[in-house]
């Protein structure tokens, strides 16, 4: 793999993170992490919907009048998560279950329309479709870390399963959004003090 | 780059017409799976509530087709009296729509016949945090403890609101009595550690405030005198 | 006063940001400065407050089960059911107004379309543009009440952004250590405001 393609598949995962980093995707990190299983599912969706998006949006990139460009990109992002939809609720009912409405959700993530703006309305197919599945792993690696602090520390479980016996008395800030919040913020410390050159200079 | 008008508004009709081919054509083409799945699971619902399963359970389509016909009659109850009309069959779409201009003059009730197991188990639902959630209660043969609840469909958020499905919640209904000696309607969902009166009241859930005040509302609505009421009210059958 | 109600309500009570953590995207990223936060919360009651009520009237015509029956006037009409139209016609509604706005913004003041930069495009996704015409359709408002839930969820989300610029504003003056610096005490200080707002959750007018 040249270091171009590195960057792009691996980028997102660390230096380029899309929530951490790029301040998108946020709303559905604070939503669907307090199980992990949700965490799974709703991050196996987004890669399908990202990827599936990007190459689409890719290979119209130079036929999309500038005028409806928005309109376009989400016609485009908003067929995929209902086909999306449609799939889950004949083939993996109870997944789709678990996920109800955050799957229409995936149409407002940030990450999918954000990568389209800034990488698939300027980059070919191939390369755009290796960055969606760079954004959807850094994705994933936020939500994962995320998701198993809060079902671990918020419940005592870990996917379902307990873990933590009768002596741990759950931590009800964990299950709630201001526990995603300070978990984001200090995986954020952590990742920066790892890599200081992304310290933010004011 | 430029383009011109017509191209402009071709593209866009173009747009158009793919999106919704695609859509459509994967909406109409797994319909009959969906059905077959949600047909499925309401019955695995009913039979779970109504104790005829056990928890884990999962039957395939013939054995809970099979459980369902052989235990469940579907009775036709009026709403005014209680009385019960004969038979009638549960279509929960067209019961849904048809209460949104309010209480219909009949409905339908599944008795469980069942030996052992008889019980009674009524459609409810009513507005959460994010979503209708929808789902059955049973009651015992008795018309007073319930038997069990349960939510087939909710869009709660997963962790706080969609711990109604959780085990600890689902199990501290059973046993609840939903009147008191006088026939006063005292079953409610109470804020966890505030509970004073066990044998009525079930426990909220942490962090879920909306949501546990809005199932405790929609098993009392459903359970008054305007709705199934007088049938939980009237003679035992 | 059911109107004030619903105003009050999804604007301090059921806050878009704060309680249901809606449009937390923007909220993070466009709340630097007092200035852009301002333009941005005026830019969300506009779109909010245009879509919601147009979205009812799009959901009570068109695509609810039965709704077309005033079109065709036929028997079978009534049981067309085009709800799985729901989120494309939604988003189709908002990304064109969210256009008509950007290029608004860009005409009367290019200092702010450049500061808000690519979150103006992405108000198109703001969860909280949905969420809003989602939440109107769960509680069955007709248009009147679209209009006043639009109009107080956008004030709530715009007084949200302010508050939270206004204090990352004065926090650049603090000592916060490196890594934390920006984003990560951001979403710390949004934690904080989080537990605020739960006090109110549970009131019901």
């Amino acid at each position: 793999m040249d270091n171009e393609t590195k960057d792009v598949l691996f980028g997102p995962v660390h230096l380029k993170n899309p929530i951490t980093l790029q301040v998108l995707g946020i709303c559905s990190a604070l939503a669907v992490t307090s199980k992990l299983e949700t965490a799974f599912v709703m991050s196996a969706a987004l890669t399908f919907v990202l990827v599936g998006s990007n190459v689409v949006i890719s290979m119209l990139r130079n036929k999309i009048p500038s005028s409806i460009r928005v309109i376009t990109q989400l016609a485009i992002i908003a067929s995929l998560v209902i086909v999306a939809d449609q799939v889950m609720k004949a083939y993996l009912f109870d997944a789709s279950k678990q996920l109800s409405v955050f799957v229409g959700l995936i149409i407002t993530n940030c990450i999918v329309m954000g990568r389209a703006e800034a990488f698939a309305m300027a980059n070919p197919p191939g390369k755009s479709a290796l960055d969606g599945l760079g954004n959807s792993m850094g994705y994933a690696v936020i939500l994962i870390i995320v998701a198993f602090f809060r079902e671990l520390l918020g419940s005592g479980k870990l996917m379902g399963a307990q873990v933590l016996g009768d002596w741990y008395q759950p931590n009800g800030l964990m299950v709630m959004s201001p526990g995603a919040f300070f978990l984001i913020g200090l995986l954020i410390w952590a990742q920066r003090s790892y890599s200081p050159e992304l310290n933010e200079n004011e | 780059m430029e383009f011109s008008n017509k191209y402009i508004i071709g593209f866009a009709l173009a747009l158009c017409l793919v999106c919704s081919l695609v859509v459509s054509t994967s909406a109409v083409a797994l319909k009959d799976l969906q059905d077959a799945n949600i047909k499925l699971d309401t019955q695995i619902q009913i039979l779970r509530v109504a104790g005829l399963i056990e928890a884990g359970d999962k039957p395939g389509v013939e054995r809970a087709n099979e459980l369902y016909t052989a235990n469940i009659k579907e009775i036709s109850v009026e709403t005014a009296t209680g009385k019960v009309l004969g038979l009638g069959k549960l279509n929960s779409k067209t019961f849904i729509k048809a209460v949104k201009s309010g209480m219909p003059d009949s409905y339908t009730v599944l008795e469980v016949t069942y030996a052992g197991k008889e019980c009674y188990v009524f459609l409810v639902w009513g507005n959460g945090l994010w979503s209708t959630m929808y789902g059955y209660i049973a009651v015992e043969a008795d018309k007073n403890t319930v038997k069990g609840l349960t939510f087939y469909s909710h869009g709660e958020t997963p962790g706080l609101g969609g711990e109604i499905d959780a085990d600890y919640f689902r199990d501290d209904w059973v046993g609840k009595l939903i009147c008191d000696e006088n026939g006063v309607c005292m079953i409610d969902v109470v804020k966890k550690g505030k509970v004073k009166l066990p044998q009525h009241q079930v426990d909220g859930i942490s962090g879920a405030t909306i949501t546990s005040v809005a199932v405790g509302d929609l098993v009392r609505k459903w359970f008054d005198d305007e709705h199934y009421g007088k049938f939980l009210h009237s003679e035992a059958n | 006063m059911e109107l004030l109600n619903i105003f009050i309500q999804s604007a301090f009570i059921e806050n878009m940001a704060l309680a249901f953590f809606l449009g937390m995207c923007s909220f993070l990223a466009v709340s630097k400065k007092v200035e852009t936060a301002v333009g941005l919360g005026a830019a969300v009651v506009f779109v909010l407050g245009i879509t919601t009520p147009l979205n009812n009237l799009i959901y009570e015509n068109l695509l609810r089960e039965g709704a077309l029956s005033w079109l065709l006037g036929v028997e079978k009409a009534a049981e067309i059911n085009l709800e799985f139209l729901t989120f494309i016609a939604f988003i189709a509604t908002i990304a064109a107004t969210v256009q008509i706005v950007e290029m608004a913004i860009d005409k009367f003041s290019p200092a702010l379309y450049g500061a808000l930069g690519v979150f103006l495009p992405l108000i198109a996704v703001n969860c909280a543009i949905l969420g809003g015409s989602l939440f109107m359709v769960q509680r069955e408002y007709d248009v009147a009440e679209s209009t006043v839930f639009g109009l107080g969820a956008g004030f709530g989300f715009m007084l949200a952004i302010v508050a939270l610029a206004a204090i990352r504003e004065k926090m650049k003056y603090s000592n916060v250590p490196d890594g934390l610096r920006g984003l990560g005490i951001t979403f710390i200080t949004t934690g904080l405001m989080a537990m605020g707002f739960i006090i109110f959750g549970g009131i019901k007018l």
